[in-house]
């Protein structure tokens, strides 16, 4: 009967060209996930006190409405990540460019995410964040230090961004909705 | 240990706004700040400020002994020798652009450590002198470095000579990578015309914040450093920051600012500073509102009676939110803990119940779920407090 209730609920919103993403956001402390989540919300820029618990968004493009659950990622919190895993559609990945004393952390941390087996297969989108910054690297050298090249069975992208004038979210969120299209 | 250095007079309360037990440290700053602070110090880029949590980040012994060496006080005695006062009494969303104009001017662009030539040159020295004193005594390792990168010869100045001996005279040299434009920008504005960095009034008169409007210069900037690659993002413009009135930069964009700073001081860009490299001057910056202009916490601004933030409650007293123009979202009712509802493992995402949050510090809260032992076990060590915080 769930299932049929569901099936039902699914046909509805696809009559209605909606279709519902869960994402996970995930990254470093400061890394600038509610900020992007906020940018892309309110097309402003908020000034956020560090996440000490979660995040909730919906944001629709597309015709997707993404429901983007934001984690806070200050290293003692990090062991909560997991339990924001099941049912996720894709995940987005934050990393601060500038912050090149904390690329190995940040891959590490994304390794032991993507190990995790509720993410197994799950799109992977990496904002490479801040490029506004003096000492922001590429978003190709960050592919290489976070070992995306070597990733297989999982499509990843890495979108280079700056939160705070806009620039490459919505490339991001494009790379995303044509992705979870092609997973069906 | 980080809690025994927390206890230490200066350190309990806040290094920018003075609120009393701050919980976050900036450790390439040596500070202890609070949750505001740090939240605008995370704005600043790692490049100026490197922001931890007391209690939700390791420390390695190395950033704990930053803090040691530095402390609120040394970095006051830095950064603001002539103690100018933070913003207080404003409205929450108000405040918080204003403090975030103070910590960029503090750190960022170091105009209060000018403010201090600016008092010496002018007798009164005892506070000044007393703090750029410490500062050297800190560093006193930094002077030759920085002298022999100083693009224009030194040049002796009696009058410095005779009345502070201590500070060996240099002339002003701004930053030798500085744009044509933004020296002659600097040029005509002496610093005692520089009103006071409080807010002026017709600041306090305004109902609110304005949404953050993204610049045209600043968007080009970006825009023009996503597209060129990153050498673009090495223009001196894009380090000063972003839309805001250029000021000379001291330090090199790669290193350690307190190194820098302190270097700086060593080498003792004194007297003449505030005649021939004047201040760009508290105004001009207001003027400019170029200053991203946050608009209160996300929770507030967004407005949507559903939308919730989930957060652990450890945070500072309750604070009255209310962002103008919008109305009052959320009362304070209280701690109302529930069961979130990601975890009842549905297939879709159901909208979290706003009648179950309650709200803190303007923000609205969900207790984690008791049945997730993990989850639990970490909120209470939370709430305890401190927990094997390194070394």
């Amino acid at each position: 009967m769930g299932a049929y209730v569901s099936s039902l609920l699914d046909s509805l919103s696809a009559f209605a060209g909606q279709k519902e993403v869960r994402i996970v956001m995930l990254g470093l402390d400061a890394a600038g996930k509610t900020t992007i989540v906020y940018k892309l919300k309110l097309g402003e820029i908020v000034t956020t006190i560090p996440t000490i618990g979660f995040n909730v968004e919906t944001v629709e493009y597309k015709k997707i409405q993404f429901t983007m659950w934001d984690v806070g990622g200050q290293h003692r919190i990090r062991p909560l990540w997991r339990h924001y895993f099941q049912n996720v559609q894709a995940v987005i990945y934050v990393i601060d460019s500038a912050d090149l004393e904390r690329v190995a952390e940040a891959r590490d941390e994304l390794n032991a995410i993507l190990a995790s087996e509720e993410l197994r297969g799950v799109p992977l989108l990496v904002f490479a964040n801040k490029q506004d910054l003096p000492n922001a690297i590429e978003a190709s050298q960050l592919a290489n230090r976070l070992g995306l090249v070597a990733l297989r069975d999982r499509q990843w992208y890495i979108q280079a961004c700056s939160a705070t004038s806009g620039d490459g979210l919505y490339e991001g969120l494009d790379w995303m909705s044509s992705s979870l299209k092609r997973r069906g | 240990m980080l809690t025994d250095l927390m206890q230490v007079p200066g350190n309990d309360v806040c290094a920018d706004c003075k609120s009393p037990a701050p919980r976050w440290a900036s450790y390439n700053l040596g500070i202890f700040i609070c949750v505001h602070c740090a939240s605008i110090h995370r704005k600043l880029g790692t490049h100026i400020s490197k922001v931890k949590s007391i209690n939700m980040d390791v420390w390695t012994k190395e950033q704990i002994d930053s803090i040691k060496t530095t402390g609120n006080k040394n970095s006051n005695a830095i950064y603001n020798p002539t103690n100018v006062d933070p913003p207080v009494n404003l409205h929450d969303s108000e405040r918080d652009s204003e403090l975030e104009k103070f910590i960029r001017n503090k750190y960022q662009y170091k105009r209060f450590m000018n403010l201090g030539n600016d008092s010496i040159s002018r007798g009164s020295t005892s506070r000044i002198e007393e703090g750029r004193t410490k500062a050297r005594e800190m560093l006193n390792v930094a002077a030759p470095e920085r002298t022999s990168t100083s693009p224009q010869p030194r040049k002796a100045s009696p009058a410095l000579t005779t009345k502070s001996p201590a500070v060996s005279p240099a002339p002003p040299t701004p930053s030798p990578s500085l744009p044509a434009p933004v020296a002659a920008a600097q040029a005509p504005i002496k610093i005692e015309h520089a009103p006071s960095p409080q807010p002026p009034l017709q600041m306090l008169a305004q109902p609110s914040q304005p949404p953050l409007q993204i610049l045209t210069p600043e968007a080009n900037l970006a825009l023009q450093s996503m597209q060129t690659g990153m050498q673009a993002a090495y223009q001196p413009l894009m380090y000063t920051g972003v839309g805001m009135a250029p000021v000379p930069i001291q330090s090199l964009p790669n290193g350690n600012p307190v190194w820098q700073d302190m270097a700086a001081l060593q080498s003792g860009p004194a007297m003449p500073v505030y005649q021939t490299q004047p201040l760009v001057p508290t105004m001009a910056y207001n003027m400019t509102g170029a200053v991203p202009t946050p608009t209160g916490y996300p929770v507030q601004a967004a407005g949507v009676p559903w939308t919730n933030t989930g957060a652990m409650p450890m945070q500072a007293p309750l604070v009255p939110s209310y962002t103008a123009g919008m109305p009052l979202q959320y009362a304070q009712t209280g701690y109302t803990p529930i069961q979130p509802q990601f975890q009842q493992q549905q297939p879709q995402v159901q909208q979290p119940q706003p009648q179950t949050l309650y709200v803190q510090n303007g923000v609205i809260m969900q207790q984690p779920s008791p049945l997730q032992s993990s989850n639990t076990m970490l909120w209470n060590q939370m709430q305890t407090g401190m927990y094997g915080m390194g070394p």
